[in-house]
């Protein structure tokens, strides 16, 4: 990664860093989108969304009109991964459980939770992909590294 | 010959604040990094003492929030800021924030248990108070971890030098 120069200016630092930031970040995304990916490479790309994010907004306040795009969109991708991700924990829990439950109307509750925990990650997959499809339509990449090279 | 235009009046605020963003690009980053940690770590040290007060889940919510934007800064600048200072207190607000992010996942499963019991008696509903009496075990067991990280403060902001 380009290293910051803490003795030159935070915006000759923003132009240096941040673009390989980027092009890292929606290399990452594309190679997901094309593939059919596991839940835990989501998760993994969801920290990496909410690194990209964290650092964006950093800088947010001093590059107000570039950045709040990008930062609208990288909160949006984060919240739907988060949203799948606990949905997988909700999974994950009631599996462990349901070895050990002995009683069938208990055992009966624990199918309903995880059934409803299996649509909603099957669909919370779908937004995602939507979502990222459209990013990639919006050309937000494109407009940052120009807008950022000005 | 269009009539003229009415003059827009400027507004100062306006201008005040592109100014003063013009005047931050140019900063160092070293000057920069130092305000901006020193501005997150404070707002974290009021969103630990709000948790204090209260522990519902919107102010474990903002604590969280909070730890996460410091930690982000401190990852981000750390070539700015002293060595090893930084992580050591990057590290202490993970610790913290995992503590935390226990109640918050008992949050998350009491809300998807709740959404699908129905009866009162129903063995889900059972579980679900059984899981907020664990939440809540969970956030009193944060509660002296952060006043520890309150009384620390004071030092970490000598050691980053803000």
């Amino acid at each position: 990664m380009a290293t910051l120069r803490p003795t030159k200016s935070v915006e000759t630092n923003f132009r240096r860093v941040v673009p390989r930031l980027l092009r890292r970040y929606f290399r990452r995304g594309r190679r997901l989108a094309q593939s059919q990916p596991p839940n835990e490479e989501l998760h993994r790309f969801r920290i990496r969304t909410k690194r990209m994010r964290y650092v964006a907004e950093l800088y947010q306040e001093l590059f107000p009109r570039l950045l709040k795009d990008a930062v609208d969109e990288f909160r949006g991708i984060q919240q739907i991964l988060g949203s799948l991700q606990d949905q997988c924990m909700v999974m994950a829990y009631f599996e462990r459980r349901l070895m050990d439950v002995r009683t069938p109307a208990r055992q009966v509750e624990y199918l309903r939770v995880l059934h409803r925990a299996r649509m909603r990650q099957n669909s919370l997959r779908k937004v995602f992909f939507r979502r990222w499809a459209r990013l990639e339509r919006t050309g937000l990449e494109k407009n940052l590294l120009g807008g950022i090279r000005k | 010959m269009s009539a003229p235009q009415p003059v827009r009046p400027r507004n100062p605020a306006r201008s005040r604040r592109g100014l003063s963003r013009k005047r931050h690009r140019g900063l160092s980053l070293q000057v920069w990094a130092r305000q901006v940690v020193r501005a997150r770590m404070d707002r974290w040290e009021k969103e630990l003492g709000l948790l204090q007060k209260k522990q519902d889940a919107d102010t474990i919510h903002d604590v969280r929030v909070a730890g996460r934007r410091l930690r982000s800064a401190l990852r981000h600048l750390e070539p700015c800021l002293p060595a090893h200072e930084a992580e050591s207190v990057r590290l202490a607000a993970r610790k913290f924030s995992r503590l935390l992010g226990e109640a918050r996942d008992l949050d998350i499963l009491v809300e998807n248990v709740n959404s699908v019991a129905g009866r009162s008696g129903s063995p889900l509903t059972r579980l679900a108070q059984r899981l907020m009496a664990r939440r809540d075990e969970r956030v009193r067991q944060s509660l002296p971890e952060a006043r520890l990280l309150l009384r620390r403060l004071p030092l970490w902001r000598r050691r980053l030098r803000l």
